[in-house]
């Protein structure tokens, strides 16, 4: 499908003997909200990984827009407009707030080689930073250290992050996990302002979370795609209830 | 990632340079040697900082580059010219170029792997100082090194108070060219691939081509300081390639401050100014550096400059 | 046909000698994730202790005893005391025992003196065996003897023994056998002991065929790195594999190449970091 964001064609991988995931071709559509399911251990971080180039399949193809990016490394694809947040939260702890952000947007300039100018110099870039501290309503004191944060701004940091280089395909891991209740659905209506034209691509636990975000669902079990459907077609989907819903019911 | 904050890098190193120059009129020879010898290696650790503090890859064989620089400078001198600045761009080629085909290898390996890999390189490289004898001298070492021409009418460097001069500058150079770098995008991005490669990869750093330029150009640095070494000392000998000075240049980095900018130089001077200091007073000396590389790391593995940072902030605290 | 003959064996007593001192550092290695510059100093201190001893009483077996046991008391008192403090910190590691390198090393230089020195020999071991024109010279076939015996002891305590069991497992996965609540400390210091001792009877080993030297530490310490690294982390069997294959690349390698001598050693280390980091035979 030439319309397609983000095309995987019967991928797999093992690691030594085990096979993690086998054979699952997705089809996700330009601005389309996609959330992966599926119990621990299905699968999806995996899948993941290969969409976003931590790993590299052993079959099968990965298409961005269209492109074959199986083999492509992620910083390349990061180039090809592919963004994604990483479910520890993985940010520069030492640094500040406004560091991170700058690394970010610094991330796809031509200027991140540079060895003669000084970062820290006004210009496009911390423009677009000071834009997306406020943007993300990092009020407090941007010089602060990320270590020295809540959990719940770390995570926010991430997403603003990870949408700094404007991306086409964003890849959110378990973007609302450990967050309290006001926390999680300050995430949810970030995620539905994203602009209509970025594909999103969601891990998530929480149901409700997931229902609230999602045009269509993909559900995992075992590394293998048991299911891809519509809030409706999950819902009503007899073996999905007892995979999902069914286990201590 | 310590970010200096509170003092401008230009200011320190202008008032660094003037003390030195103050200073230099009233040493001896003995003693404008010595500060010679801390300043040399000073920008040894200088480069060699940017690839273990800024980019966080330990390399244990960087004495291999000083030495590349070293023969090289040496080499030129004694075959094609006695011109300084054809000999000293010639041995930072030749430093740069042997750490570009070395970083090939040794970055496809990671943690103790890269820590042996370099280790074994350097070893590579000491073995050729020691067999090539046509070339290098062998273990007799290249000799008769004169003092080369700075073609600049008037200025000379052939008594120590104007190679004492030419040092002081260019380790004033050398500081300033590593505060840019430090400050630059490119040392951000260091420091960040440093913190956690596979998020900088996730963002759009292309994490190996920093670590493969931080390498070559920590090399440049090195092969630098080997160029002045080479015209002060008048010799080059498989020593200054070997696992010993290696070791010394880390071990300065350390006990100054990895990943910082004062640090490298005040550990340089730091491990210099005291192992002469004890081999004035007892023949070991070794021992006494011995016990110093084991008190570093179980005392001040951050460096000087970090426990100076932290009294400075819980002062300001209290 | 005696030049060849002669060679054999001398890259196979080298090797012996080597696998004796790479032994302990592998499992050390491959279990605790030491990366210990001082081993060699571990050799040099048993080659000097067996000579005092060996000058005191005249008997080469306490020599043996005797640098086993300094030796080994020597690598406790490091591990424990040391070492430990730094346990992940793996450039902390190599500037401590570089250190701890250069104190004994000096030390060395201080009570025995800096001419290169021998030990004597057993007296039933001087001599040579002779085939036809072979000479085969009655202390290396010893060595590589008892080298040969000192593997098949290692072998069937890695792999029949409880403890053995322990360091398999340890080197496989640390982490569980952290979790198993096996008084894992007790068993690395043990391990760090018995390959500091090994290391030291390779001194006095050595020692009475290669003589005892300041710079030996250094030589020797490179050396077993690059078995090592060639045999891969961890393991018995790659130790001795490497072992055999530096001892006879260095021995015709000296023989044959002499200018080239010393790359022997360290172009196989490096093709090897690159191509397979583990090594030939690494478990870490």
């Amino acid at each position: 499908m030439r319309s397609a964001a983000v095309q995987l064609d019967g991928i797999g991988i093992s690691f030594g003997g085990l096979r993690a995931v086998s054979d699952v071709s997705i089809d996700i559509a330009v601005g389309e909200r996609r959330v992966l399911l599926g119990p621990n251990g299905a699968g999806k971080t995996t899948l993941f990984n290969m969409i976003g180039g931590q790993l590299t399949p052993t079959h099968g193809k990965v298409r961005l827009f269209g492109e074959d990016v199986t083999a492509l490394p992620p910083h390349r694809r990061a180039h090809k407009g592919l963004a994604r947040t990483f479910q520890i939260t993985s940010l520069f702890q030492d640094a500040s707030v406004e560091e991170n952000v700058h690394l970010a947007v610094r991330a796809l300039s031509s200027t991140r080689y540079g060895m003669m100018r000084d970062a820290a110099a006004p210009g496009p870039i911390w423009e677009r930073v000071r834009a997306l501290l406020d943007d993300w309503r990092f009020t407090s004191d941007r010089r602060t250290r990320v270590c020295d944060l809540s959990y719940g701004d770390q995570r926010k940091l991430e997403l603003a992050m990870a949408v700094a280089g404007e991306p086409r395909v964003l890849l959110l891991d378990e973007p609302t996990s450990g967050l309290s209740a006001m926390e999680t659905e300050s995430v949810v209506t970030l995620i539905k302002e994203l602009p209509s034209d970025v594909t999103v691509i969601v891990v998530e636990h929480d149901m409700d979370v997931a229902f609230e975000v999602a045009d269509r669902f993909t559900i995992l079990q075992n590394g293998q795609m048991v299911l891809t459907g519509t809030a409706e077609e999950v819902r009503n989907n007899a073996e999905i209830r007892r995979i999902y819903f069914g286990e201590g019911e | 990632m310590i970010t200096s904050r509170f003092s401008s890098p230009w200011l320190a190193t202008a008032l660094g340079t003037a003390g030195l120059l103050v200073l230099g009129q009233g040493l001896s020879s003995y003693g404008a040697g010595l500060v010679i010898d801390c300043l040399v290696f000073a920008i040894l650790a200088l480069g060699l900082n940017l690839l273990l503090g800024y980019a966080g890859l330990p390399s244990l064989g960087h004495a291999a580059y000083f030495g590349v620089g070293a023969y090289t400078a040496g080499l030129v001198y004694l075959h094609v010219s006695t011109n300084f600045w054809l000999a000293a761009a010639a041995a930072i080629v030749a430093a740069m170029a042997v750490a570009a085909v070395y970083a090939l290898l040794a970055l496809r390996t990671t943690g103790v792997y890269f820590l042996i890999i370099t280790l074994a390189l350097g070893q590579i490289t000491w073995a050729a100082a020691f067999s090539w004898r046509s070339v290098t001298g062998g273990d007799d070492g290249l000799r008769g090194i004169g003092r080369p021409d700075l073609g600049l009418p008037g200025l000379s460097i052939a008594d120590t108070g104007g190679y004492y001069l030419l040092v002081v500058l260019a380790t004033a150079a050398a500081l300033c060219l590593m505060a840019v770098l430090a400050r630059s995008p490119f040392g951000h991005a260091l420091r960040g691939i440093q913190q956690n490669g596979p998020r900088m990869a996730a963002l759009g750093y292309n994490v190996w081509l920093y670590k493969y330029l931080a390498f070559i150009i920590s090399a440049g640095f090195a092969g630098y300081a080997g160029v002045l070494f080479a015209f002060y000392k008048g010799f080059v000998s498989p020593e200054s390639v070997g696992i010993v000075i290696s070791a010394e240049i880390t071990l300065m980095v350390i006990i100054g401050g990895a990943g910082t900018l004062a640090g490298p130089v005040l550990g340089a001077f730091i491990v210099m100014l005291l192992s002469h200091l004890v081999s004035g007073f007892t023949d070991r000396w070794i021992t006494w550096l011995g016990l110093l590389y084991v008190a570093a790391v179980l005392f001040a593995p951050r460096g000087i400059v970090a426990l100076a940072h932290d009294l400075v902030r819980t002062r300001r605290a209290s | 046909m005696s030049f060849y003959s002669i060679q054999i064996l001398n890259a196979l007593s080298l090797a012996m000698l080597l696998f004796l001192i790479a032994a302990g550092l592998s499992i050390i290695f491959g279990l605790m994730r030491i990366i210990n510059l001082a081993h060699g100093s571990f050799y040099l201190l048993g080659g000097y202790c067996g000579l005092s001893v060996l000058a005191r009483t005249g008997s080469f077996w306490l020599a043996l005893l005797g640098a086993a046991a300094v030796v080994g008391l020597v690598g406790i008192v490091l591990q424990r005391l040391l070492l430990q403090r730094v346990q992940d910190n793996e450039l902390g590691q190599v500037l401590m025992s570089f250190g701890v390198l250069l104190v004994i090393s000096d030390f060395a230089l201080w009570f025995w003196g800096g001419l290169p020195q021998t030990l004597e020999r057993p007296e039933f071991l001087d001599g040579a065996l002779r085939y036809g024109d072979m000479v085969f010279p009655k202390y290396r076939v010893a060595l590589i003897a008892c080298g040969a015996a000192v593997a098949l002891a290692l072998w069937l305590l890695i792999e029949k023994t409880r403890i053995g069991a322990i360091i398999r497992a340890g080197v496989d996965d640390p982490g569980m056998v952290r979790a198993q609540g096996i008084d894992i400390r007790l068993v690395f210091t043990l391990v760090f002991a018995a390959g500091a001792a090994l290391a030291g009877v390779a001194g006095v080993l050595g020692g009475a065929m290669l003589g005892i030297y300041p710079g030996a530490d250094f030589e020797v310490m490179l050396q077993a790195f690059a078995v090592v690294v060639i045999g891969g982390l961890g393991s018995l069997k790659g130790a001795l594999y490497g072992s055999l294959l530096i001892g006879f690349a260095d021995t015709l390698g000296k023989a044959f190449i002499p200018e080239l001598a010393m790359f022997t050693m360290f172009v196989p280390m490096v093709a090897m970091l690159v191509i397979r980091p583990n090594g030939l035979f690494g478990r870490a």
